[in-house]
C-alpha cells in the first residue's frame, strides 16, 4: 500500500516535469527549428551565453576557492554574517539584482568610470553579461566548495604539515585534490545556472543577447511560434549537456570503486 | 656467491663511502640499518645497507664463532652505553652509543646483539683498521662525553633527541591544561593516558605545532615553540590513519619525502620491508584493512626520518586481534631507531611494563607508577 502511494506520487511528479518538455516538442514547427538553428543571431547567442557563463565560472573558481577555504577553516568575528552575505544574490529577485548591478557598474558609477578608462563597459556588453551571471550564481559554486572543505577532516592537513608540507603546499597537494569533485560539480552547476540567467542580464546587458534574452525577445517581437522553436532548441542543448555531465559523474563513480 | 655479490655492490655503488663521514671519521650514518658482510678467515668483506640486501635478496652471513667479545657495557641510560674493545698496546678503546648508534640499537635487541658486537670488534681489529686506512679514514672513537660530539653527529637521526616541555598552559572554554615541566628522554617510549576530553590530543598537537599555547617546547635544547609544524620534523600518527584518499599507498608514503626533499630510496624500501607493506605499494588506500592502514600511516611518518614520533590513540581504531601486533611493532621501531616516542591512549591495556606513564587529570600531568594488571599479551 505504502509502496504504491510512493510510486503514484513519484509518477505524478515526473509527469509534472516532463509534460512541459513534451508539449514543446509536440507543438514545435520543426522546419522553423532547423532554420533558427542555422541563423547567425542564434549562434551568436549560444556563443555569448556559453562563453560568458564559462568566464563567470572561471572568475568564481579563482576567487571563490580561497574564500570558501577561509570560511571553512578560520574562525573570525561575524563569520556567519559573511556566509549569509554570500547567499544574498540568491535570495533577491534577479531583476532587483540587475538594477543594483546597473547602479554599481553603470557608466556614471565609480567602477563604471574607472573601467571606462581602460575601455571596459558593463552596460550592454559581453562583460555586463559576465558580471550579471557571476553575481547571481557564484554562491552556488562557493557553497559547494565550502561544504567540501568543511567535510574534510582538518587532521589530513595537519598530517601533511607534520610531513613537511607548508600551508600552501598542503592546500595545493592535499586540500584541493580532496575536494575535486565538489569543485567540478560546483563549477558545472554554476555554469548551468549562469546560462539560464535572465533577470539581471536583461537589465544590465540586454545586448549582446544570451539564449534566455533571445527567447524573450522572439516571444515579444515575433510571437509564440518563433519562441517555441527556440525553446525546443535550448531544451535539446540542455539535455545534451546534462547527459554529458551524468556520463562524467558515472565515470568517476566507476574509477572510484575500483 | 653472496660475498661476491656484496662485494660488487660495495665496489660499484660506493656504498662504503655512504656511511663514511666527510670529516674522515667513521660513523654509521643516521637511519641506516647496517649489516656487515664479513667472512673472517680472509679479507673478504663488504658492507651493505640492509634495504639493499633485502632488495637483492641477499642473506647476510654470520660471523664465525671465534671472534669473542671482550666487554660490552651499557648502563640504564642509553647515553652512557659503550663498548670496550682492546686496542693497541693493551689499551682499551671505548665506543659510545652515540657514535655507533645503530650498533647499540642492535645491542639492546637480543637477536642481533652478537652481530653488532662482532661488527664493532671487526671495525677495531687490525684488518678493519687497515680497510679504513686504505680509504684514508680514521675510526671515530674514544669520546668520553657524548655531549662533545660534533654537531653533525648530534643531529643525526635518533641521537640525543630529548624533548622538554616547560610552563605549558592551554586554556580553552571547557578545560585547561597546565604542565610545569616534563622531560622525555632520548629514545624513550612514554605513555600519556587520561579520559576522553582531558586534552591528550590537544597536548600532542601542541608538541607537533598545530595548536597555540603559552609555554616552551624544547627539542634537544632547541626551542621549537614558534616553529611551524613543517619545520619541526615530528612524525604524527592519528587513530584514524588519515591516509590521503586521493593518493595510492606509494604516493602516500612518498608524500613526506617529497615535501622534505629526502631522496633515500634505500631507506624507503627498507621501511616498507620492515613494516611488511611492500606488497601494498600500488593499492588504493580505501580498501585496506585497519592494520595495513596503520602500518602505512606509520611508514609515511618514518620515511621522513622524524626526530620524534607522536601517536594519538594509534590502536583504538584497530581490531582486537591486531592491536598487540601493532603495539609490538611500535615498540620495536622505538627500540631499533631509538626514536623518542609519545603514545597517547585512554586504554591502559596498551601500556607496556617498563615505560613511563603520565596521566592527565585535574588539568595537569602526573607521572603514574603504573602496575601492570594485564595487557595485550605482549
Amino acid at each position: 500500500m505504502f509502496r504504491n502511494i510512493i510510486i503514484i506520487i513519484s509518477f505524478l511528479f515526473i509527469i509534472a516535469i516532463i509534460l512541459p518538455f513534451l508539449t514543446v516538442f509536440l507543438n514545435v514547427d520543426y522546419n522553423l527549428l532547423f532554420e533558427i538553428s542555422k541563423s547567425p543571431e542564434f549562434l551568436d547567442a549560444v556563443r555569448t551565453t556559453f562563453l560568458a557563463a564559462l568566464l563567470a565560472t572561471i572568475i568564481a573558481i579563482i576567487f571563490g576557492i580561497p574564500f570558501a577555504y577561509g570560511i571553512a577553516r578560520y574562525d573570525f568575528p561575524f563569520k556567519s554574517i559573511l556566509e549569509a552575505i554570500v547567499d544574498i544574490p540568491q535570495t533577491i529577485p534577479h531583476t532587483a539584482a540587475g538594477i543594483a548591478l546597473l547602479m554599481t557598474l553603470g557608466r556614471s558609477s565609480a567602477i563604471g568610470k574607472t573601467a571606462g578608462i581602460i575601455g571596459i563597459s558593463f552596460v550592454h556588453t559581453f562583460w555586463g553579461v559576465v558580471a550579471a551571471m557571476g553575481f547571481l550564481s557564484f554562491s552556488i559554486f562557493v557553497n559547494s566548495v565550502k561544504e567540501g572543505f568543511k567535510k574534510i577532516d582538518v587532521r589530513y592537513e595537519k598530517v601533511a604539515r607534520s610531513l613537511g608540507a607548508t600551508p600552501f603546499k598542503t592546500f595545493i597537494f592535499i586540500s584541493l585534490p580532496m575536494i575535486k569533485h565538489e569543485i567540478i560539480t560546483g563549477s558545472l552547476l554554476m555554469w548551468a545556472r549562469g546560462i539560464s540567467e535572465f533577470g539581471a542580464v536583461a537589465i544590465l546587458a540586454y545586448y549582446p543577447m544570451t539564449l534566455s534574452i533571445l527567447t524573450y525577445d522572439k516571444f515579444q517581437g515575433y510571437g509564440l511560434k518563433q519562441a517555441l522553436a527556440l525553446t525546443a532548441l535550448i531544451f535539446i542543448m540542455s539535455m545534451i549537456i546534462f547527459v554529458i555531465i551524468r556520463i562524467i559523474q558515472n565515470l568517476w563513480k566507476y574509477t572510484e570503486s575500483r | 656467491m653472496t660475498i661476491q655479490l656484496a662485494e660488487k655492490y660495495y665496489n660499484s655503488n660506493g656504498l662504503y663511502e655512504k656511511f663514511m663521514n666527510t670529516k674522515n671519521r667513521m660513523v654509521l650514518k643516521k637511519s641506516i640499518d647496517l649489516i656487515a658482510y664479513l667472512e673472517a678467515n680472509e679479507m673478504d668483506y663488504a658492507f651493505l645497507y640492509k634495504s639493499e640486501a633485502f632488495q637483492h635478496n641477499l642473506k647476510y652471513i654470520e660471523f664465525p664463532e671465534e671472534i669473542n667479545l671482550s666487554s660490552v657495557k651499557f648502563e640504564e641510560n642509553y647515553k652512557k652505553a659503550f663498548v670496550e674493545v682492546p686496542g693497541k698496546n693493551g689499551k682499551k678503546i671505548k665506543i659510545y652509543g652515540k657514535s655507533i648508534n645503530y650498533g647499540f640499537t642492535v645491542l639492546k635487541n637480543a637477536p642481533n646483539k652478537d652481530l653488532a658486537i662482532k661488527f664493532i670488534k671487526f671495525m677495531y681489529s687490525e684488518k678493519g683498521k687497515n680497510i679504513f686506512k686504505e680509504k684514508g679514514m680514521e675510526l671515530f672513537a674514544d669520546v668520553d662525553n657524548p655531549e662533545n660530539l660534533p654537531e653533525d653527529l648530534k643531529t643525526l637521526w635518533g641521537i640525543n633527541l630529548e624533548i622538554i616541555i616547560k610552563d605549558f598552559i592551554i586554556n580553552l572554554q571547557h578545560f585547561s591544561l597546565k604542565i610545569d615541566y616534563l622531560k622525555i628522554n632520548s629514545g624513550e617510549y612514554v605513555y600519556i593516558i587520561g579520559p576522553t576530553g582531558a586534552g591528550k590530543t590537544l597536548f600532542l598537537e601542541s608538541i607537533a605545532g598545530f595548536v597555540n599555547h603559552n609555554g616552551k617546547i624544547l627539542l634537544n635544547n632547541k626551542d621549537i615553540t614558534r616553529l611551524p609544524p613543517e619545520k619541526r620534523n615530528i612524525g604524527f600518527v592519528y587513530q584514524n590513519y588519515h591516509l590521503f584518499p586521493h593518493l595510492n599507498v606509494r604516493k602516500n608514503i612518498e608524500f613526506g619525502m617529497k615535501m622534505k626533499n629526502i631522496k633515500d630510496e634505500d631507506f624507503f624500501y627498507y621501511i616498507l620491508k620492515r613494516l611488511n607493506i611492500e606488497h601494498l605499494l600500488n593499492r588504493r588506500v580505501q580498501n585496506l584493512s585497519g592494520g595495513e592502514k596503520q602500518r602505512i600511516s606509520l611508514a609515511r611518518a618514518l620515511v621522513t626520518k622524524p626526530d620524534i614520533l607522536l601517536f594519538d590513540e594509534p590502536l583504538s581504531a584497530l581490531d582486537q586481534d591486531i592491536k598487540s601486533e601493532i603495539l609490538k611493532l611500535l615498540h620495536e621501531i622505538n627500540q631499533e631507531y631509538k626514536l623518542t616516542t609519545i603514545h597517547v591512549t585512554h586504554d591502559k591495556n596498551e601500556i607496556i611494563n617498563n615505560s613511563r606513564v603520565f596521566k592527565i587529570s585535574n588539568g595537569t600531568l602526573m607521572e603514574e607508577q603504573y602496575v601492570q594488571e594485564y595487557n595485550y599479551n605482549y
